[in-house]
């Protein structure tokens, strides 16, 4: 059942692509992002139906002797990510139609977003290397395209290039990768790698590992490959950033993955490590980016960062946990892994979509121009609660499900044999214990600032929510309720994905009744999100039913709430972004080193005669101390090498001939 | 126990203990004083913050102040309530739940210096329903003590004009 629903969701796209180029009128639009929804629909129950199901499917088309032939292969660890991408795209079909216009640009736009999103399905249905290398690289291209959207502003197109020149960069090391795994294992087809992968030699595997961490590093935003992701995401439309964010980032996930639980399982403790020191450095440089940033969008595309470097702690721990004997705790952090994968992908593609709302309703991305606009977009203010809740790790929500459980795991570093190893994934807990305690502060200024309070600017107060998408993002607020209080049957499903990777079952130890979590390890913790939910609902009624029952009906007198006597309130008196991240950007001075500028109308110390004005600004660290130098360093090298570049086409068909001599003889010899 | 009233020149045994007999039975042990300042030169409040030496020792009596409007009994206001001020003095006013009171402290809320000035309404009363009046510039403790004393035996007429029968009505 699986594969006809993948087809249906494949050709809807393919149709919505179609149908996009004629998006200069509206029902063409609707029509276009509405069979992308339902591309989407179809997807998400394919992807259901394959997770549960824990087998893999596959279908092989055509046969070249030159490329190889397409193989198709679904794999259960695929169908986690399948769901994400049938919830992406169902929720952005809903929205786009309202975010943008029909037009020429949009008409464009439509079409590479819904063939970005058939690459992204062709990555994760992959079944050989040449598909699975053409699937990434036609996901790239297109996701390029889908940053251009409006070209002919400013920062677009060096967004563009970083996630392009990035994106190829990595690309070159997955290759890499793929082709010592195929060379040694003397096949394309992944499966057969898998199979064959224990009789590679251990320095090969170690570096192929390492090239494909470091290669869908470049895609998943690891710190430092992640210096796209704050350029390109606010750039983006916000259906585009949501996609890039909810998903694309996932596929280096899965990429990583595919290499550690798939291609090359059971390797050598470092891989481990290496990951899980790779995704703690990830979450806690991301959310400290995120917690001084004032663009929203970039705000949430460091949040990402943040999201992604949790994402792949666990990975990296379930792989040290499985390397050292404990095959229960590494499937429990993998199913965490993935629980996290698709909770932070329906979170941060519902707060991008919502940051689109915002920016359309009031002309600005800029928190401290924000303010008040729950006054003018109830409806949107709650949904943005809801994945603000969820993504700040707050129970009842779902990030919290996945994040209490991702500790829990790690907690259990002391069942590994080694103490050093044991110190260090608890050493790795206690610096993500501090990302989420970051995060929860990121995020209250960032929808505190935004959504609460008085408006900034004429922007925000005039913000009102109508004509504005709130049914695609509505439905993503409904899926993270739903993966917060469905966590039983999330992790029954997970579980099911899991056991087809690592062929360990860990449902009777994780489900004891249920309702109820036994994470990682019996007599150490329990949780059950959906009496959770229940409770902390039951909890805030309960002062209002008291209030219900006891008011004083007679005799009442309503006066404002007292504020201390201030004749009036002015939207300057209120916290702004930056001074709530003040705090933080003293203690972490040495990370930012801000460029800081005070500017006054006078030289009176006090600057009493004349305003004074304020300027900080976080330096751009790893552009300027790791990536400039190789910028310079490359160029440097082009400049010597321009010599064999002349411009002459008589030259180059010289150098042609040559190649094709030296190659003839090589073949010959 | 409506009408009590002061002799003035009393002494401060005497006077104390009435006050106390009064804040017991009416609000057992317990009368919250909110002061505001509406332009006073500090003097008043100078004097104020003496209730609490152990001279006067103003918390035996259970008389307390507290900086919340919504938790106090009588509103102390000193100074000639200067326009700046009066927005700030109504939204503690109002914020007072009722039974309240308000007791002007001091020559200047009771029009004896700012009478006739474009900055300051002079007078507390232009202003707010003024229950007690104590005047003196600045007025001793003892004259606060009493105005205090005055001020409890008017809470209780305050007390006897409140409806309660429309509450308990309600409620039933």
């Amino acid at each position: 059942m699986t594969a006809p629903l993948l087809w249906v969701a494949a050709a809807a796209w393919l149709a919505a692509a179609g149908l996009g180029l004629g998006a200069t009128r509206a029902p063409l639009l609707w029509a276009a992002d509405l069979a992308s929804a339902a591309g989407g629909l179809a997807c998400l129950v394919g992807g259901v139906l394959l997770a549960m199901s824990g087998r893999a499917t596959s279908a092989v088309l055509g046969r070249g002797d030159i490329v190889g032939s397409l193989g198709l292969r679904a794999t259960p660890l695929a169908g986690a990510f399948l769901v994400l991408l049938g919830v992406v795209t169902l929720a952005i079909g809903f929205y786009a139609p309202r975010y943008h216009s029909p037009g020429r640009g949009t008409a464009a736009y439509v079409c590479v977003y819904n063939l970005a999103v058939l690459a992204s399905l062709a990555v994760l249905v992959a079944g050989n290397v040449t598909t699975f290398l053409v699937a990434w690289e036609s996901m790239t291209l297109a996701c390029t395209l889908v940053i251009l959207r409006h070209h002919r502003q400013r920062g677009v197109g060096h967004g563009a290039f970083l996630f392009l020149a990035l994106g190829e960069v990595g690309f070159v090391m997955v290759i890499a990768a793929f082709v010592i795994l195929a060379t040694h294992a003397h096949s394309l087809d992944l499966s057969v790698i898998a199979a064959r992968a224990g009789d590679i030699p251990l320095a090969w595997r170690s570096t192929a590992f390492v090239l494909a961490l470091v290669g869908f590093g470049f895609k998943a935003g690891l710190v430092p490959l992640h210096i796209w992701l704050p350029a390109a995401h606010p750039v983006a439309p916000a259906d585009g950033s949501a996609f890039l964010s909810g998903l694309i980032i996932k596929l280096g996930v899965y990429g990583i993955m595919l290499f550690a639980f798939v291609l090359l399982s059971h390797g050598p403790s470092w891989w481990g490590l290496m990951t899980m020191a790779f995704g703690v450095v990830t979450a806690v440089v991301g959310i400290l980016y995120a917690v001084v940033e004032r663009d929203l969008k970039r705000f949430l595309a460091y949040s990402s960062i943040e999201n992604v470097g949790i994402i792949v702690s666990a990975v990296g721990a379930s792989m040290l946990f499985t390397s050292h004997h404990r095959p229960l705790l590494g499937a429990f952090l993998l199913v965490v892994a993935l629980y996290h994968v698709v909770n932070h992908g329906t979170y941060k593609a519902l707060l991008f979509l919502e940051a689109g709302v915002v920016e359309h309703a009031s002309g600005t991305r800029d928190i401290d121009r924000l303010g008040g606009l729950v006054h003018g977009m109830r409806a949107s203010s709650v949904i943005a609660l809801v994945g603000t809740l969820g993504i700040a790790a707050l129970p009842p929500l779902n990030g919290f499900v996945s994040e209490w459980m991702l500790f829990q795991g790690l907690f259990q570093g002391f069942r590994v044999h080694s103490h050093v190893i044991g110190v260090l994934i608890l050493l790795g807990a206690a610096v993500l214990g501090l990302t989420a305690g970051l995060a929860v502060f990121a995020f209250a200024r960032a929808f505190g600032t935004a959504f609460l309070g008085m408006p900034r600017s004429a922007g925000a107060a005039n913000a009102r929510e109508k004509g504005q998408p709130i049914f695609g993002p509505g439905l993503l607020a409904a899926a993270c309720v739903a993966l917060a209080i469905g966590a039983p049957a999330v992790l029954i499903a997970l579980d099911h994905v899991v056991r087809g990777v690592t062929g360990v079952q860990l449902r009777p130890v994780l489900l004891v009744s249920n309702l109820t979590i036994i994470p990682a390890h019996k007599n150490f913790s329990a949780l059950s999100p959906t009496y959770l939910a229940v409770f902390l609902v039951a909890v805030s009624l309960a002062p209002l039913a008291i209030y219900a029952a006891s008011r004083p009906r007679g005799a009442t007198r309503r006066v404002p709430v007292w504020d201390g006597g201030i004749v009036s309130y002015k939207a300057d008196m209120q916290y702004t972004a930056d001074t709530f991240a003040n705090p933080v950007r003293v203690m972490f001075e040495r990370l930012y080193r801000p460029d800081i500028r005070i500017d006054r109308a006078s030289d009176d110390p006090a600057g009493r005669s004349g305003p004074v004005h304020y300027h900080s600004k976080v330096q751009p660290l790893f552009e300027r101390y790791l990536y400039r130098p190789i910028v310079r360093f490359v160029e440097g090298v082009a400049r010597r090498l321009q010599w064999i570049q002349s411009g002459n086409i008589n030259q180059y068909l010289l150098y042609i001939l040559i190649v094709l001599i030296v190659v003839l003889l090589i073949y010959a010899w | 126990m409506t009408g009590v009233t002061v002799r003035s020149g009393g002494d401060e045994g005497q006077l104390a203990a009435r006050l106390e007999h009064n804040i017991h039975t009416l609000f057992g042990r317990s009368l919250y004083v909110r002061t505001i300042d509406t332009g006073s030169c500090a003097a008043c409040e100078s004097e104020i913050r003496l209730l609490l030496a152990p001279h006067y020792d103003l918390q035996r009596l259970g008389i307390f102040f507290t900086p919340a409007p919504r938790h106090a009994d009588v509103l102390m206001v000193t100074g000639p309530v200067i326009r700046a001020m009066e927005v700030a003095l109504r939204k503690t006013y109002d914020a007072m739940p009722d039974p309240k009171l308000v007791v002007a402290v001091g020559a200047c809320p009771l029009g004896g210096v700012y009478d006739d000035d474009e900055f300051a309404w002079g007078r507390l009363d232009r202003v707010l329903p003024v229950d007690v009046y104590i005047p003196g510039c600045p007025p001793s403790p003892l004259a606060l003590l009493q105005g205090l004393l005055l001020a409890t035996g008017r809470l209780a007429v305050k007390i006897d004009h409140v409806s309660f029968e429309v509450h308990l009505e309600a409620t039933k």
